[in-house]
């Protein structure tokens, strides 16, 4: 029982890390149908400026962290303007912002592993400090994580839902067409989009950096459980792309508890390769999503 | 000059990765980023055949095509997938084959990898000089190349370029879309099993980073470098891409440890740069789409 309590509280700590990264992935995919392997490179930046804030200038962590969720967001909305609007203006196809994307990802790794060799960033000093329920050890890092997560699924549900901005990016979203014909500039709506998405994945990065560190190669594995989450949680769903993440996450802590950590990363893709054969769609996808249709 | 000849080796066993990746991707529209993990089969075969049980190295090469061809059918299920789908389909198979080299242990040794290789012999003479292994390696290559080309302007090769450029026509004047698809996936993989027996055989040492997901974007750039859908353009690609590495190299001033990324870089500098200006390649025949 308190094995099973202990897994819980791990496996939501890193699912909600995954639930963020998944949630900026899927609202960026969702309306600009770009596949962002770059979301990892804005991860990663993040936890990086963070990182050289806290280490060189020794200003307090949240302020270092509020730079590096402003640092993120800056890139993302950069690589709209930089790369990804220049292809659309080009027509080019989804196989060409995919690897112009790719090829961004790889110079950025390599890159930072350039300038700063391949060590793990870790922000925290020590041990993270815990307290003890029962025989359950939870750390107060892992609680601030989980209501973190909370509050940010439901505010960027609530801004969708509810906001004019929110309106416009959920009708681009839906039929970029229709909402041209009446008057929404996409490239704007792309623009809040990618704004949006990346800070979700900024402050993902920051967390992932203060719990376990950040190293290079980090970047695009977790642009892949990104868009892993997106899928398992159903295209074209907010609350999915959240609830896949979340799953990821603990799927990787059972396996860990269970056989090694190392297997982390082919338990994600195995989920993800069962959900493709036998549930498309998704946790809470629909079978009839126009997106999917076009996919399989 | 032997270091000059030791280049030359690896862009023979490079070509025939750039070849056989060109028939997928500029050929039949399959972008794939597994093809190092069927090259990894291929030279995993190899090792394991001549140091565990001392099989020739001739036959072990043989052998290293079905292994490859076996574990593409294997996760040929991901030819389902359509788009992005595919691609991080491939992603996938790629990741869990390298997971699978490194934590298979009691096959694979994991991450101390395979040594001693023992290196071909040809009526005697040991291949085990970057002079000697050209008397193999340009053959396999040539061989290689000659029939990709053969298959690409056969009837077969122009089944495939439908299916690239519509695959709803081909489906509509009867060709089995899902049948060629597999049939390249398989084909292509053996062709990569085989460089990957050669490469096992030359490096004499095998071991699972040198078939990640990095290489095989490697290979993705050699194809889309030298152009999608036209076959020489590959072996260009392969050229081009060894001197922007080994150029890196002359840097003044680079400290050794940079080498390494620096090279990354690059490669996927100019792989962005293409992808932004030239699409196609520098002489590709079909825009990407």
């Amino acid at each position: 029982m308190e094995t099973l309590a202990q897994f819980l509280v791990n496996g939501f700590a890193l699912g909600g890390v995954y639930a963020l990264l998944s949630l900026g992935f899927g609202v960026i995919y969702n309306t600009v149908r770009i596949f962002h392997v770059l979301h990892g490179a804005v991860f990663i930046t993040a936890g990086y400026i963070t990182w050289v804030f806290v280490e060189h200038t020794g200003l307090p962590l949240y302020a270092a962290g509020i730079i590096g969720v402003a640092g993120a967001t800056g890139a993302g909305m950069l690589i709209e303007l930089g790369v990804y609007r220049p292809l659309r203006k080009k027509a080019a196809g989804f196989l060409t912002a995919f690897l112009a994307s790719l090829a961004g990802m790889f110079f950025i790794e390599g890159f930072l592993v350039a300038v700063s060799s391949t060590d793990l960033k870790v922000l925290k000093q020590g041990p993270l400090s815990v307290f003890h329920l029962g025989d359950v050890v939870i750390a107060y890092f892992h609680i601030i994580i989980i209501v973190v997560v909370v509050l940010l699924f439901t505010a960027v549900t609530l801004f969708l839902r509810s906001t004019q901005w929110g309106r416009m990016i959920r009708a681009v979203a839906s039929n970029p067409e229709l909402a041209l014909s009446v008057g929404i500039n996409s490239n704007q709506v792309f623009l809040m989009v990618f704004a949006l998405g990346s800070s979700l994945a900024g402050i993902a990065g920051i967390f992932r950096a203060y719990d376990v560190g950040l190293e290079p190669v980090v970047g695009l594995q977790l642009a892949i459980i990104a868009s892993i989450g997106v899928i398992i949680g159903g295209i074209g769903s907010l609350p999915g792309a959240a609830l896949g993440g979340l799953t990821l996450g603990l799927a990787q802590t059972l396996v860990a508890f269970l056989l090694s950590g190392q297997w982390s990363q082919p338990v994600a893709i195995i989920i993800m390769l069962a959900f493709i054969v036998f549930r498309p769609y998704g946790l809470l996808g629909t079978r009839e999503h126009k997106e999917l249709r076009r996919l399989l | 000059m032997d270091y000059f000849l030791h280049l030359v080796v690896l862009g023979t066993i490079y070509s025939i990765l750039a070849v056989s990746l060109n028939i997928s991707v500029g050929y039949t529209g399959l972008l794939t980023l597994a093809h190092a993990a069927f090259y990894g089969v291929g030279a995993y075969a190899v090792g394991i055949l001549t140091v565990e049980y001392n099989v020739n190295f001739f036959f072990a090469l043989l052998l290293a095509m079905p292994a490859a061809g076996v574990v593409a059918a294997m996760v040929s299920p991901i030819l389902r997938l359509k788009g992005h789908f595919f691609i991080l389909g491939t992603v996938a198979v790629q990741l869990m084959l390298t997971q699978v080299l490194f934590n298979w242990i009691s096959l694979t040794k994991g991450p101390f990898g395979i040594p001693g290789v023992p290196s071909p012999v040809i009526f005697g003479l040991k291949l085990n000089t970057p002079p000697t292994f050209l008397l193999l390696s340009v053959p396999v290559m040539i061989i290689v190349v000659l029939l990709a080309a053969r298959l690409v302007n056969s009837p077969f090769g122009r089944v495939l370029k439908t299916i690239r450029a519509n695959p709803s026509v081909a489906e509509s004047i009867g060709i089995n879309v899902d049948l060629y698809r597999l049939r390249v996936f398989v084909i292509t993989a053996m062709m990569a099993g085989v460089a990957g027996g050669l490469y096992a055989s030359y490096t004499r040492y095998v071991h699972p980073s040198a078939f990640d997901v990095v290489f095989s974007t490697f290979i993705l750039i050699m194809v889309i470098l030298g152009g999608t859908g036209r076959w020489m353009g590959s072996v260009l690609g392969v050229v081009g891409l060894i001197t922007i590495q080994e150029s890196v190299r002359f840097i003044p001033a680079l400290p050794a440890n940079m080498v390494g990324p620096v090279q990354i870089m690059a490669y996927s500098g100019v792989l962005f740069a293409v992808m932004m200006l030239r699409p196609q390649g520098l002489i590709g025949a079909y825009k990407l789409e």
